[in-house]
Formats: structure tokens, sequence, C-alpha cells
């Protein structure tokens, strides 16, 4: 007997063989780079081993409340809501639905038949379960040859839904898969993107040796850290900290230092620059994040530095190690993005000789050790005062073993960044 | 984990907030913050005696939530900050958006003094001067 399949012909070789092939298939399943050809290869399988005209099966999307047929060579794909249908009401209820006389039965949908021209006699649908209960579609044969599906046909259909569940699992593994190997590559640009901004090098300064670092907690972070030549002469340097870290944060960090960017390219004056990045910000920032910066700019003539500092702390050390003296330099303002205007008032401070002006953020002081003691400023200090004859990025290479060895394995939360200003 | 918890005393709806306030978990003060403020509270303190951890997103949710109250018309505060808790808001001048106290009685004083509960007043706003609230 022949029969017709989604208009190929097909010559059935009896169910034995039909399950012996649908074994083989079973045993494919584990190894398959192709889910989609298996699909394929079960409805065909199905088709003989059911001695049906037509099987279909139906992928759910839960969120579109649809049910669609897969798009195959030749034919079109069959869109149909969960709410109607045989398929859907497998679907929804959970059940096989043996239809014996479709024209007969209310829960049959005629309409795809009206589209395609297919009369439908009679129809048996199954649902696919996944190994969570999950119902993944639902596998639908259609105009069994004798005139409507046994109940032996029901229990055999059963375990070729499983057998079809079984590669939508895998198939639906391979696409989540897919999907986190594309993000992972955009995280990857992002990252790319982010650490391209960062200086390239340390900035050479007569007179002072200044290094940066930076590690961020996760591909991408929200620190960063900065230095220019300011339109008058001076050195501009910067290091800030964005709420928060990962992807959301390092956007705003990128926007942060070009806002710095082009308000020093309009005015060299450091409060200036601050006062008008807040305000960008402000009216950007619309959720719990804000930002702590600490901006200076560097006249290497005079050893004058002048700062601002939004909600960022800095330490002076004098750069000796036989009397240790250390100072904080105090925020002068608040986050940026908090108010829409900020009142800045720059302090300038004369560099000695050996002074070091240390800048880091909050993954420094916060790393906590096993017994959620943080690091602390007064270590760092310590650190500081017996590594302060060294170059400034020797002193950053310190600290950072230093705080590595204190977490003792702890991982690393926040992310880390230090600028260390040397007068030599 | 956070965990927050309500109670009234004095006239104040008090959320006793205990754990970390970092990461997600702010959103569950937020929720707790809202919540209070759709059921009518004007004078909300925040209670965080027992917070032993706030990250840069916790301290940005504390100032989310006092930009809320202002345009809320609800005054809010927080209590008994613990040291660490209190030097950060220190070091990043934070400290200046918030009243803040260290007992129950000092918040029921200021209470008084801000109009609440008997009607809704216009609720602290952030100012960049710090002030000394003293008690009674």
């Amino acid at each position: 007997m022949t029969t017709l399949a989604a208009s190929a012909t097909v010559v059935p070789f009896g169910r034995t063989a039909s399950v012996e092939a649908l074994v083989q298939l079973a045993g494919r399943i584990a190894v398959t780079g192709d889910p989609d050809g298996l699909l394929s290869q079960i409805e065909d399988a199905t088709l003989r081993a059911m001695d049906c005209e037509r099987v279909t099966i139906f992928v759910h999307d839960p969120e579109a409340g649809q049910l669609s047929s897969r798009q195959t060579p030749g034919s079109d794909v069959i869109r149909l809501s969960v709410e109607d249908g045989v398929a859907g009401y497998s679907v929804r209820t959970r059940r096989t639905l043996n239809v014996p006389d479709a024209a007969r039965d209310p829960r049959f949908c005629p309409d795809v038949d009206r589209r395609t021209g297919f009369r439908t006699r009679n129809l048996l649908s199954v649902p696919l379960r996944g190994p969570d209960g999950v119902v993944m579609g639902a596998l639908e044969m259609v105009n069994h040859r004798d005139g409507s599906f046994s109940v032996a046909d029901e229990e055999l259909a059963t375990a070729l839904s499983a057998l079809a569940s079984m590669v939508l699992q895998g198939r639906a593994l391979l696409e989540a898969q897919a999907r986190r190997q594309h993000l992972e590559r955009e995280l990857d640009v992002a990252r790319r993107i982010q650490r391209s901004l960062l200086p390239q090098e340390d900035p050479a300064i007569d007179g002072f040796d200044v290094s940066g670092w930076n590690l961020p907690a996760e591909a991408t972070g929200g620190d960063f850290y900065d230095h220019f030549q300011l339109a008058d002469g001076q050195q501009a340097l910067v290091l800030a900290d964005v709420a928060g870290h990962g992807l959301g944060s390092s956007l705003l960090a990128c926007e942060c230092r070009a806002l710095v960017r082009a308000n020093a390219a309009r005015s060299s004056d450091v409060a200036e620059i601050l006062a008008r990045t807040n305000a960008v910000l402000h009216s950007d920032l619309h959720d719990e994040r804000f930002v702590t910066m600490f901006l200076a700019s560097l006249d290497p003539r005079t050893s004058e530095l002048t700062y601002v500092s939004a909600g960022h702390p800095a330490f002076l050390h004098c750069g000796r190690n036989d009397s240790p003296c250390c100072r904080a330099l105090d925020s002068t303002t608040l986050p940026l993005g908090i108010l829409p205007e900020l009142r800045v008032e720059p302090v300038t401070l004369q560099l000695g000789p050996r002074e070091t002006l240390l800048l880091l953020t909050d993954g420094f002081y916060e790393w906590m050790n096993p017994g959620s003691e943080h690091f602390g400023a007064e270590r760092i200090m310590d650190v500081v005062g017996r590594h302060c004859q060294e170059p400034a990025s020797r002193l950053i290479s310190e600290l950072w073993d230093a705080v590595r060895q204190f977490a003792d394995g702890t991982p690393q939360e926040d992310d880390l960044t230090a600028v260390v200003v040397k007068r030599l | 984990m956070l965990k927050t918890q309500e109670r009234v005393s004095g006239g104040v709806a008090y959320l006793d907030v205990t754990g970390r306030i970092e990461g997600e978990d702010v959103s569950m003060l937020k929720a707790a913050f809202d919540d209070l403020v759709q059921r009518g509270a004007k004078c909300i303190a925040l209670e965080l005696g027992s917070v032993n951890r706030v990250d840069s997103l916790g301290l940005g949710t504390l100032v989310l939530l006092q930009q809320a109250a202002a345009r809320a018309g609800v005054a809010l505060c927080l209590v008994r900050l613990t040291r660490h808790v209190h030097n950060l808001m220190i070091v990043t001048r934070l400290i200046q958006c918030f009243e803040h106290f260290e007992t129950e009685e000092e918040v029921r004083c200021w209470a008084v003094r801000v109009g609440q509960p008997a009607h809704v007043g216009a609720g602290p706003v952030i100012r960049q001067e710090t002030h000394d609230y003293s008690c009674c």
C-alpha cells in the first residue's frame, strides 16, 4: 500500500521494521549535532510505523501561546494557537487525544485543512513532555490508513513521543549553548572595547612617576582611570567608580570617560569639568547608580596638584618609610549623578619630594577574607609605608599581592583600580 | 541575604533591615519601602543596626529611597548605622543626604519635628550642607 506524506511517496515496510528504525534513531540522539534532521527522520519513521498519511511535530512557544510545525523543505510552517485544535488540546491538558472522526469532534480545528486543501479524517495527538514535566509540544499523526488509530497505536505513539521529546530537549540545549556563545562573544567585544579605552601606557611626566592599573571583577567593569593633557598644559588624572559592576556599570563608565574628556576640551578647570559631567549624568541616571570620581590636574612645573573629589577619597603619603605619615584627602562633594547641580570647590596642594598620591577604588578596601574582615585602609597604608620607595607600578603590584593574600581565596567581588602618583 | 521586617513605634513605620544591602538584593529593600509608602506610611525609619555590609549599589539604593520619599512627601531617616556603613557614608559624603539617628527616641522627636505622622509633610530633601539634628 502506498501513502502520502507531505506530497512525498513512501513505501511502508511494516511496523517491526519501522520500530527498529526508530530504535536506531534513538541511538543517534546523544551524538547528533543536527536535531532538526533527526526530527525529520523521526517524523518519517513514525509515518511508516503508524501507517498514516501525515506526521507533524509541533513545538510549543509558551510566551506566544502558539504551536508551530518545524520549517522543512517544501512545506510551510503551520502555526496554531495553543487554545485551538487537537494538538493544542494535548498540550493544554497534557493528555493523548485520539479522534476517530475529525469532522464530528468540536476540538478539531478545520482552518489548516481549509488553507492547505488537505482533508483530515482521523488523528492522534500525543503531548511531548520534558524531564521537568513541561510540555514542549505535541506529536500529531493524521489519517490512519485503517480508518482510525487503535489503543496499540496510542501506546506506540507515546513511545515515539518520548523519542521526539529527547531530541527537542537536545535541540533546546544546543540553542541555549549557541545563545550563550553569542553573548560571550558580545561580552568579549565589550571587554576589549573597554580595555582599549584605558590608558595603554603610563604617562611620562617630568619629575613624576605615575602608574595606573585596573582589574574588573567580571568581563567588564564600572571602574576606570584616565590621564591626558589639558589645554593649559597640565596633566589631567581621573579615577572613577560607577556603582555596581558588570556590563551596565561599564557602559556608564564609558559615558563618564567620554564626558570628562569632552568637558576637559572646553575647560581646564577641574571643578567645572566635574560639575558639567555631573549635570549630564544626573539627567541620564534614573536608578540606584551613581559615580564617585577623583579628578585632578597636575602641574609638573610647580608640582601643584589641584583636585576635586566626588565621594572618592584619596591618600597622600609622605614617602618616608622610617616615619610613616599619611593623610586622607577627603571628598569635596557628593558623588556624581545624585543632584542636578554640584557645588564644587577645588583643593590645591603642593606635592613634596617623594610624596605619593594614592587613588584606589573600593574593591581594594572592601575585599573580605574568609573571616569577613575588610582589607581596609590601615592595611593599605601599611603596604604603602613598606613600599613607598618603590616605583609606582611596583607599589601597585605590592598592593595587589597583599590584598590577594589577605583574601585567602575569597572571590573578587568588585572591580579594582589603582593610580599612584609619585613625585621623584 | 537581606531581610526586612515592619513594625510601628511612636507613630513611625520602621523597616528593620538585616543582612547585606548589596547586589540584586537591593530590589527587596525597594519593594518593602514602596509597599510601606503605598499603604500610606508618612514617616519611615530604616533600622540598619543589623546591616553588616552595604555595597555601592546599596548606597545608591538608599539615596534612591530618599529621593522617592521626598517626591512622595514621606519623611525618611536612617537609624543605628553600623560603624562600617557610617564610615562609607562619611567618605562618600552621602551622609549629608540623610537624616540619621542613634536611638528611637531621637527618631520620635524627629517625627514630631517634621510634623509626621499627623499629616503629610514635605519630607526631607537632599542638601549639600551637613546638619546637626540634636534631639529635642
